[in-house]
């Protein structure tokens, strides 16, 4: 399977954070969650792969060439949807577009009046009077304007209201079926990846989790409930993490436990991230 | 792709009137206004005024993030076009304080000092260089903060200078000014392209 995105050993140290060993690959026409709680290096990891910050260590590839040697071929086949998206604030819409569209090389701008239209953005207004909401939407038609096959969103669904969250992903699960494109999603909203995604890779302290499909995955890991009397000491080491409160407990494992009458059932993406997060020791 | 830059920098401070018109009315309100800017070698600090405020402005917002998040370049793209675009903001400097000069001239100003023009555009190339490396090393509100820091400082000029009236800067010569100028504008750029990639910090 041809890869839109392939990461291996990629490596970055701040003076109190470090991004140690992050290998993973996304496959062209799929979409990957990218998921982690705050601080995890997600954020990191995709100006990283942007380049807009240099790695340590490790590489880079995008459609198979080198995210530094190629970074302008590359940056031409890829859209950037950051999560404060940054323009500049005193221009309109149309004339930030004006801007941008002579360094593209596959823009189409049908494309993009069909986008602007359906977005509802007015290509007058400024676009410091947008909301961020807009910004996103505005982000997102530019990107799709210019051929990209490859979409990198930062949390493109933080602060933003439920409606326009589950239009956002109607429309890339739209652009997905449509092309050939691939997505890479960051968020730490797993509900809107449990729509969407294909593939999930999981950060945490700067390390990688897991990274893998997102069906097998909910399959691999078993959510586990009981009584308090339940919560063993062999339990409490089978578990990738629980929390318990005075009437039971709740509890992550990785396959189905044998030989009990505990409750066990398929966990969400938001249960695997919060006891990988929160480990063994949190207790209610 | 570098003269895109240049080009794409260019039609956004034009897309900003309001901006541009700060900048270049700025020096002249000073002049206007505090009767302590009214001297022989205002026409040097307002082309040095210009290069400052045209970064430390509007046009230095997120200027980084913006180039190199939205447009398909290179940190190195950016880099050069930003020392090429000093080159353009000095010519257009230095002609915006020749026509000053003119019509202050007509107006009973001045005399203003031999070399005020061209020494001042000399030292200018050294200051553009300097921003330009200033504004690509360090993070762009600390690197506002420092210009408009340095344009404060600069703002003394007019205001205590003590040279000779016919004269501007009497101890450099013309070609030394250059030479000086030139060889700061350089040494910014090798320094810019040469050292490793500034943006070390952690993304918020």
């Amino acid at each position: 399977m041809e890869n839109a995105l392939e990461i291996k050993s990629l490596r970055k140290d701040f003076k109190t954070f470090s991004l140690r060993d992050i290998s993973f690959s996304l496959p062209k026409g799929y979409i990957m969650g990218f998921i982690g709680p705050n601080g995890a290096g997600k954020t990191t990891t995709l100006k990283l792969i942007m380049n807009l910050i240099a790695k340590d260590g490790g590489s880079i590839q995008a459609f198979g060439l080198d995210h530094v040697a190629y970074e302008r071929e590359i940056k031409q086949r890829i859209g950037f949807v950051h999560d404060q998206p940054v323009y500049y604030e005193q221009l309109s819409i149309k004339q930030m577009t004006g801007l941008l569209r002579p360094f593209y090389e596959c823009w189409d701008e049908g494309k993009y009046q069909d986008y602007i239209k359906r977005f509802d953005l007015n290509p007058a207004k400024k676009i410091k009077e947008l909301s961020k909401g807009m910004k996103t939407k505005y982000s997102l038609a530019l990107a799709l304007s210019h051929g990209a096959e490859l979409l990198i969103m930062d949390e493109p669904t933080s602060g933003l209201d439920p409606i326009f969250r589950r239009e956002l992903l109607d429309i890339l699960y739209e652009v997905i079926q449509l092309e050939e494109n691939s997505i890479l999603f960051s968020s730490h909203i797993t509900s809107d990846l449990d729509r969407v995604a294909d593939y999930i890779t999981f950060l945490h302290g700067g390390q990688l989790i897991f990274s893998e499909e997102k069906d097998s995955l909910l399959t691999r890991f078993t959510l586990v409930k009981g009584g308090p009397e339940d919560l063993t000491q062999a339990l409490k080491k089978d578990l990738i993490g629980f929390s318990q409160t005075p009437v039971g407990f709740e509890g992550l494992s990785s396959g189905r436990l044998s030989g009990t009458d505990l409750v066990q059932e398929a966990p969400s993406l938001e249960d695997i991230m919060f006891y990988y997060t929160k480990g063994r020791a949190y207790v209610k | 792709m570098l003269s895109k830059l240049v080009i794409k920098q260019l039609k956004y401070v034009a897309l900003t009137p309001q901006l541009l018109a700060m900048v270049l009315l700025m020096p002249i309100l000073l002049y206007v206004v505090f009767p302590g800017f009214n001297t022989a070698v205002f026409p040097a600090f307002m082309i040095w005024f210009i290069l400052l405020a045209l970064q430390s402005g509007e046009v230095g917002v997120n200027r980084s993030q913006v180039t190199l998040a939205l447009f398909p370049v290179t940190w190195k793209d950016y880099a050069i076009s930003f020392f090429l675009f000093q080159v353009v903001a000095i010519i257009v400097a230095g002609l915006f304080a020749a026509v000053f000069t003119l019509v202050a001239g007509q107006l009973g100003a001045g005399p203003f000092p031999q070399f005020i023009l061209s020494k001042g555009l000399s030292l200018g190339i050294g200051l553009g260089g300097m921003i330009a490396l200033l504004f690509l090393r360090v993070p762009d509100d600390i690197a506002r903060l420092l210009a408009v820091a340095l344009m404060m400082a600069l703002s003394l000029l007019p205001v205590f200078y003590r040279g000779p009236e016919n004269v501007f800067l009497p101890g450099l010569s013309l070609p030394l000014c250059l030479v000086i100028g030139l060889a700061v504008f350089l040494l910014s750029l090798v320094l810019a392209l040469g050292l490793p990639r500034a943006q070390q910090r952690r993304p918020a």
